[in-house]
């Protein structure tokens, strides 16, 4: 009797857990890609706070010196602008300068400030803050020390700036919009005032929001700054990251979340109004949710370094063996599920002026008798090929599908599975890996690609390489340094410095009612963003 | 008793420093470096050994820790490579969850775990006894992670009863306090009172079973009593015990159960910490642990005392 009586209480919890888990799946399909509106609605009242659920913690909110990209998702544009910024077709527009010109040869740049610009502690922005924080970048960020070399800012009055390089800087005004290591504008003080490891320790922007409070583990909140001195016209349409900022509401905040099937849960539940990195196995149920609006865009590119230094990898024929037997549909998918998109092209969709089709006849052949038989003819024999990856974002499942797709062509494959921490360390020394696997976030012109470096994890210290690639970033024009490019695209699908499976998705989600979004790169941007409540 | 507790605090001391010495040397030896993780992926070589000598850790390992400990008499716990804040600070402002979290879970899993023990001992062999049996298996099998996404997706996303995930101060009022912890609290607290509950069930029959019990109810003493005041008292010292283990448990180990749920506790900190090689954070969270180990240890011996006259004697 009484276990009926149980067995009865029992069958009823699962009846009501079912149904109720039914529901979750009754919802009607819906489904978006496209980017968030930038424009505002006149007289319209704002909720107050903005509640966006991001998946990790910035190490540093001083983007001089860190290129973690949750800072500059939640910084760049926000609470720091730079002279120039970058337009819908990733070309450098004026932001805090009003007008910027090169010389004939490239070498000059000179930047005419805007006037009336207010920082954040309420000071005005003059050339001698701009100066400050322009060397301050430079000296930070390697790809542009390299690429000034010693150049400096140099101030000529309170609203001009100027740089005058040994060669061609007319990639330059790219890098400063568009560098994932951001050329902030702060004042000349807070550049002088840096914590006990250089970090800066005032966050002082001239932004359309300030820094307001940051509580490691939970949040990061940013607060509207009302002396903000807008550019571009009120009411227009935003073009790229450039153009009118009207920030609506009076906080956004950053909530941490580290997983993201909280995340997602939380955005369901209307606790959180926009979603950071869904993952693709929640996108889908998001997708179909009436509420929501999701949106992916192509964040950077995937790649696999050779050794070209040392051991099996340094031969040309083995990296061509390698390349011709993969199967990069397979390999994404491994990692990636549906959140990847193929393509030849070192560069991401974001900068169409640099899309090229160099090369592309190597790229993703998925032959394996022809990598066998490369394999052959130039006597290899068997010689153990050791791959380093890491967990993160499921890498580690696209080190094993290579495992398995170059065991079918003979290559015995021993994966060197560790931390990202330790893969960064280990990248160093050329005895412990023959190819590793990482990302590269989106880069607006490709002098910012790394791996052309020689002295970078990976060795591509090749003379023809190398000559290219500095033909590229010294032309004096940007026509001349597009031919270049294509030119080094085309030598680089030879070479392999990289092999370059494809390029990676960012998934976004946001309630309906969450207006003015700008989704033109490396995932939303609040400057415009809002939840109309009358 | 005062020598007692004296003597107890003063062995913390060696504790600390065997455990020290440890952890400062098991982190050195883990690849990587903050400096690393500071800068990102686009600092070259140089720019990482030029922060890395900034930050000291170029000097010779053993200098190395002398400066920490040197430092932590001073009350420097050193700085934390993410925001840049004093990791005392840091450490003490992820304390609070986690205290806060770990007595809202042992609340619920003993108020769950000694009455349905005591009742399943009780009704040895009975339907009670095999559904509390049942109960504490799928407490014990259940991932604490899966348990907690099953209440989240119940209480939270389809009934708004409770915030999916989050931490509000108790500063900010006791209900919303208690609200942002109760799911947590509850996935937390499930898989102990399993353990609790199989702990008191045979702790309670283990007395139930004794000639003194046998004695009282021949004597006409009515059942509650003898389950309350004899039985239940005589199996304190097995429950104290396990309450003590698991409070340690909560403190140290709760990470997955912080993690799911955005609470900004210890455990989330040390896991965030170890993938940006914090290591001064690292550090003190590992020295503040063995800390907490020691002192409820003390707790749960002076509780045996008060628990059972013949300890104190002793």
């Amino acid at each position: 009797m009484k276990s009926k009586k149980l067995k009865r209480f029992l069958a009823l919890v699962l009846a009501a857990v079912m149904s109720l888990t039914a529901c979750s799946g009754s919802s009607g399909t819906q489904s978006s890609t496209e980017s968030g509106s930038a424009s505002v609605p006149e007289n319209a009242t704002y909720r107050e706070t903005l509640h966006i659920a991001v998946t990790q913690q910035a190490p540093s909110l001083d983007l001089h010196k860190n290129s973690s990209l949750i800072a500059r998702q939640i910084c760049d544009g926000t609470v720091w602008e730079k002279l120039v910024t970058l337009n819908s077709k990733a070309e450098a527009v004026p932001e805090l300068a009003e007008k910027y010109e090169a010389t004939n040869d490239g070498k000059t740049l000179t930047f005419t400030l805007r006037k009336g610009v207010k920082f954040h502690d309420g000071s005005e922005m003059t050339a001698d803050d701009v100066v400050a924080s322009m060397n301050r970048w430079i000296e930070g960020f390697s790809s542009a020390g390299t690429m000034v070399g010693d150049a400096r800012f140099v101030k000529v009055d309170d609203y001009t700036v100027k740089i005058d390089g040994k060669a061609s800087l007319i990639l330059l005004p790219a890098m400063i919009a568009g560098a994932a290591q951001p050329a902030s504008i702060t004042t000349a003080a807070a550049c002088k005032n840096e914590d006990t490891n250089g970090f800066l320790k005032d966050y002082i922007g001239t932004g359309p929001y300030k820094f307001s409070e940051w509580k490691q583990d939970q949040y990061i909140k940013l607060e509207r700054f009302d002396d903000y001195v807008a550019y571009g016209t009120k009411g227009t349409e935003m073009d790229g990251w450039s153009g009118y900022k009207a920030a609506p509401t009076k906080i956004l905040q950053f909530d941490l979340v580290a997983d993201q099937a909280t995340e997602s849960a939380g955005l369901e539940a209307g606790q959180y109004d926009v979603v950071f990195n869904v993952s693709y196995d929640d996108y889908a149920r998001l997708e179909s949710n009436p509420n929501l609006t999701t949106v992916s865009s192509q964040m950077g590119t995937i790649a696999l370094i050779p050794n070209h230094k040392q051991g099996i990898a340094s031969n040309q024929y083995f990296r061509t063996a390698v390349n011709t037997a993969l199967d990069y549909d397979e390999l994404l998918t491994a990692s990636y599920g549906k959140a990847y998109e193929l393509g030849s092209s070192y560069m991401d969709a974001g900068q169409p002026f640099w899309a090229s089709e160099a090369g592309k006849e190597n790229y993703n052949q998925k032959d394996l008798e022809k990598a066998k038989k490369i394999l052959t003819d130039n006597g290899y024999k068997g010689e153990p090929f050791t791959i380093l990856v890491a967990t993160l974002n499921k890498m580690d499942n696209m080190g094993i599908a290579i495992k398995s797709q170059l065991e079918k062509i003979g290559i015995p494959v021993k994966l060197t599975v560790v931390d990202w921490a330790t893969l960064t360390e280990y990248r160093k020394d050329p005895t412990k890996f023959d190819m590793y696997i990482t990302t590269f976030a989106e880069v607006p012109v490709p002098s910012l690609k790394l791996y052309y470096g020689a002295a970078y994890p990976g060795w591509s210290d090749d003379a023809k390489l190398q000559t290219l690639f500095k033909e590229m970033t010294s032309a004096p024009t940007l026509e001349e340094a597009k031919t270049k490019w294509d030119e080094l695209q085309g030598y680089s699908w030879e070479y392999l410095p990289i092999i370059c499976p494809g390029h990676y998705m960012g998934m976004f989600a946001w309630q309906k009612n969450v207006t003015g979004i700008n989704m033109y790169s490396g995932g939303p941007k609040f400057w415009n963003a809002g939840i109309v409540e009358s | 008793m005062q020598k007692f507790i004296v003597r107890r605090l003063l062995s913390v001391i060696p504790v600390l420093f065997v455990v020290s010495v440890v952890i400062f040397t098991l982190l050195k030896m883990v690849p990587g470096s903050p400096a690393a993780t500071l800068l990102g992926d686009l600092a070259t070589a140089d720019d990482i050994a030029k922060l890395e000598e900034k930050m000291g850790l170029n000097r010779p390992l053993v200098e190395q820790y002398f400066i920490w400990i040197g430092n932590m008499f001073h009350g420097d716990f050193g700085i934390s490579t993410a925001g840049g804040e004093p990791v005392a600070s840091v450490v003490f402002s992820h304390v609070k969850p986690t205290i806060s979290l770990a007595l809202y879970a042992l609340i619920i899993a003993s108020v769950i775990a000694i009455p349905m023990g005591m009742l399943a001992a009780k009704n040895k062999g009975t339907g009670i006894d095999h559904g509390v049996t049942v109960l504490s298996l799928a407490g014990i099998s259940l991932p604490s992670f899966l348990f907690g996404l099953f209440l989240m997706l119940i209480f939270a996303v389809k009934l708004h009863f409770f915030p999916v995930s989050g931490y509000v101060e108790i500063s900010r009022g006791l209900w919303p306090h208690i609200k942002s912890l109760t799911l947590p609290a509850v996935a937390l607290g499930f898989m102990n009172a399993a353990l609790m509950m199989r702990m008191t069930r045979s702790a309670m029959l283990e007395v139930l079973g004794s000639d003194y019990i046998r004695m009282a109810k021949a004597k006409g003493v009515r059942n509650f009593v003898i389950t309350t005041k004899h039985a239940l008292r005589n199996s304190l010292v097995t429950i104290i015990t396990m309450i003590g283990q698991s409070a340690v448990q909560m403190l140290a180990g709760a990470a997955v159960i912080e993690s799911l749920f955005a609470i900004p506790g210890l455990g989330q900190l040390m896991v965030n910490s170890i993938g940006r090689r914090d290591y001064y954070v690292i550090q003190a969270i590992v020295l503040l642990i063995a800390l907490f180990n020691v002192l409820i240890n003390m707790l749960v011996d002076l509780l045996y005392g008060v628990a059972d006259p013949r300890v104190r004697a002793t």
